[in-house]
């Protein structure tokens, strides 16, 4: 029961990634599941996982970690494995998918890790800012956005400990059998859903606190700020993009 | 319940993953009946685990725990839950013990699930939350929206519902304030002296526990350091290396023996003074 899932929690500490513009980063997240998508080589691929692996060191997160999430996922390895030698597809191609998956969770990760829930917000926000065209609430989308983002891993957190306070007080999820587990889930999923709900309403509401100063108006600290290393992680992911159209033959 | 042995209990997470590791690391030592333990230490010494490990939440890699007729060494438990109602636990954090709707629903919880037969179930409620220093209003709240304070009254209270006769308390004393951890020592003294309970305290509070505990653990960094009746406590040098406060009584008291005075380790503020008065003035 110790085994505590990690995914998708912020780590507060200074770095280079942390201090990232979130609506630049949220592009590059954007630009990446792109390139994850459309990119055929092994070669992108790994350039792709390469970078990933870059940011991740640079954003100072123990490894651990970024281990649990990869450790979480081997047996997700092992059936694309499976399901590739089931379609007689090329090592290349089983490779090229498991990197595709890495990549992707990890980059989530990174994501998660080093964007605050209010950066998030902010970030999601600006980015709908251009097509605002109906004048639309985006504030309150951006919220929604954020929330359900941050809803599953927040569930597993909850589910976690309500399980153990459980087990404390008489309902064992863990040491019984499948049928007496589903009873149980059954049984307390409903107040799991609950207290989800709750708690990601407490996050939203730091959110908003820390998003409006006194005069009810967007504080932009230090979000509004680009700098050097914003421009050259969006170029990289810009050469990558256009690496792929290469590679497709549409430039 | 009679008693509690650790022997050897070494517990590891993740083993034999990049992930590994260490929570306990060779923890061995034996309990009695009736008498009020503390294991003092810092953050990540391992106190939490042998709460779990009492509690059978987790499972020793290496080891075995005894908890009267129970043998919790990763084999599977039988009847587990006679276990769990006869340790009852309360939280570090005792927001993660609640997922109920009300407080009553939770307070009733343990009673409903280990199948705790009382005659009048609220009357039963009441007299949990009278105990912790409650009263009827908070049976309708939602325990999520209640104070630190209150909220941890309400998670003792979910736990003395049914009982219990060792009770576990997890960094009980964090957040509150003199006159609650007045009353916590009441509580404490009446449980281990009318009901003859076994308390266990996990905690960094050394002052408190210094004043209420028979026996003391000193963890540092998964093993156990040290252990003994409160004279261990009086050591300075040894609590300051392992990240711990010095007991204000202790460390009023060694420095009023610096200065040559020569005043008796005193359990509590009451019976310091009138030492203060007696042997100084």
């Amino acid at each position: 029961m110790y085994s505590r899932n990690s995914f998708g929690s912020y780590y507060p500490i200074d770095s280079i990634i942390h201090r990232l513009n979130p609506i630049l980063k949220i592009f590059n997240f954007i630009l990446t599941i792109g390139i994850i998508i459309f990119a055929k080589s092994l070669e992108i691929n790994v350039f792709l996982l390469l970078f990933v692996l870059l940011l991740m060191m640079l954003s100072y997160v123990p490894s651990k970690y970024y281990l649990n999430t990869f450790w979480s996922l081997r047996y997700i390895y092992i059936l694309i494995a499976f399901i590739c030698a089931f379609f007689n597809t090329t090592l290349t191609t089983c490779m090229t998918y498991i990197i595709k998956l890495i990549t992707l969770v990890e980059y989530i990760n990174i994501l998660a890790f080093t964007t605050s829930p209010s950066e998030n917000i902010y970030g999601i926000e600006r980015l709908l800012q251009p097509i605002n065209f109906f004048f639309l609430p985006l504030s309150k989308y951006a919220f929604k956005i954020n929330s359900v983002l941050r809803y599953y891993p927040l569930f597993l957190t909850v589910q976690y400990k309500t399980f153990k306070a459980c087990a404390s007080r008489g309902i064992d999820y863990y040491n019984t059998n499948i049928l007496k587990r589903i009873s149980i889930f059954t049984k307390i999923q409903g107040n799991i859903r609950r207290l989800t709900s709750f708690k990601n309403g407490q996050i939203m509401f730091a959110s908003v606190l820390r998003l409006f100063h006194d005069r009810r108006k967007r504080s932009n600290y230090r979000t509004n700020k680009i700098g050097f290393y914003d421009l050259f992680f969006t170029l990289f992911h810009l050469v990558l993009i256009y690496a792929i159209l290469v590679e497709r033959g549409i430039l | 319940m009679e008693e509690i042995e650790f022997n050897n209990v070494t517990f590891i997470i993740n083993e034999k993953t990049p992930l590994e590791k260490t929570i306990l690391n060779d923890v061995s030592f034996k309990m009695e009946k009736g008498k009020i333990y503390s294991f003092l230490g810092a953050s990540n010494s391992g106190k939490t685990a042998i709460a779990d490990l009492i509690n059978a939440l987790i499972v020793p890699t290496y080891g075995s725990v005894k908890i009267g007729n129970f043998i919790n060494d990763g084999r599977r438990i039988k009847n587990v839950n006679k276990l769990r109602f006869d340790t009852g636990y309360v939280f570090k954090n005792p927001y993660d013990m609640f997922f109920n709707k009300t407080v009553k629903q939770e307070i009733a919880f343990g009673m409903k699930y280990f199948n705790y037969k009382v005659k009048k179930k609220s009357l039963r409620i009441n007299d949990a939350l009278k105990l912790v220093g409650l009263d009827e209003s908070y049976l309708k709240l939602n325990p999520l929206r209640l104070t630190l304070v209150d909220a941890k009254k309400v998670a003792l209270a979910c736990t003395l519902i049914y009982n219990p006769s060792i009770l576990i308390l997890d960094e009980f004393t964090n957040g509150l304030n003199y006159s609650d951890k007045q009353d916590l020592l009441h509580l404490l003294k009446l449980l281990k002296n009318k009901y003859n309970k076994t308390i266990i305290l996990l905690s960094k509070d050394t002052s408190f526990c210094y004043e209420i505990a028979d026996y003391f653990y000193l963890m540092h960094l998964t093993k156990i350091v040290k252990e003994g009746s409160r004279e261990i406590l009086h050591d300075e040098e040894l609590l300051k290396s392992i990240n711990l406060e010095v007991p204000k009584i202790v460390s009023f008291v060694n420095v009023c023996k610096k200065k040559k005075h020569d005043i008796d380790y005193y359990t509590n503020i009451h019976d310091l003074i009138k030492g203060v008065y007696r042997d100084v003035f």
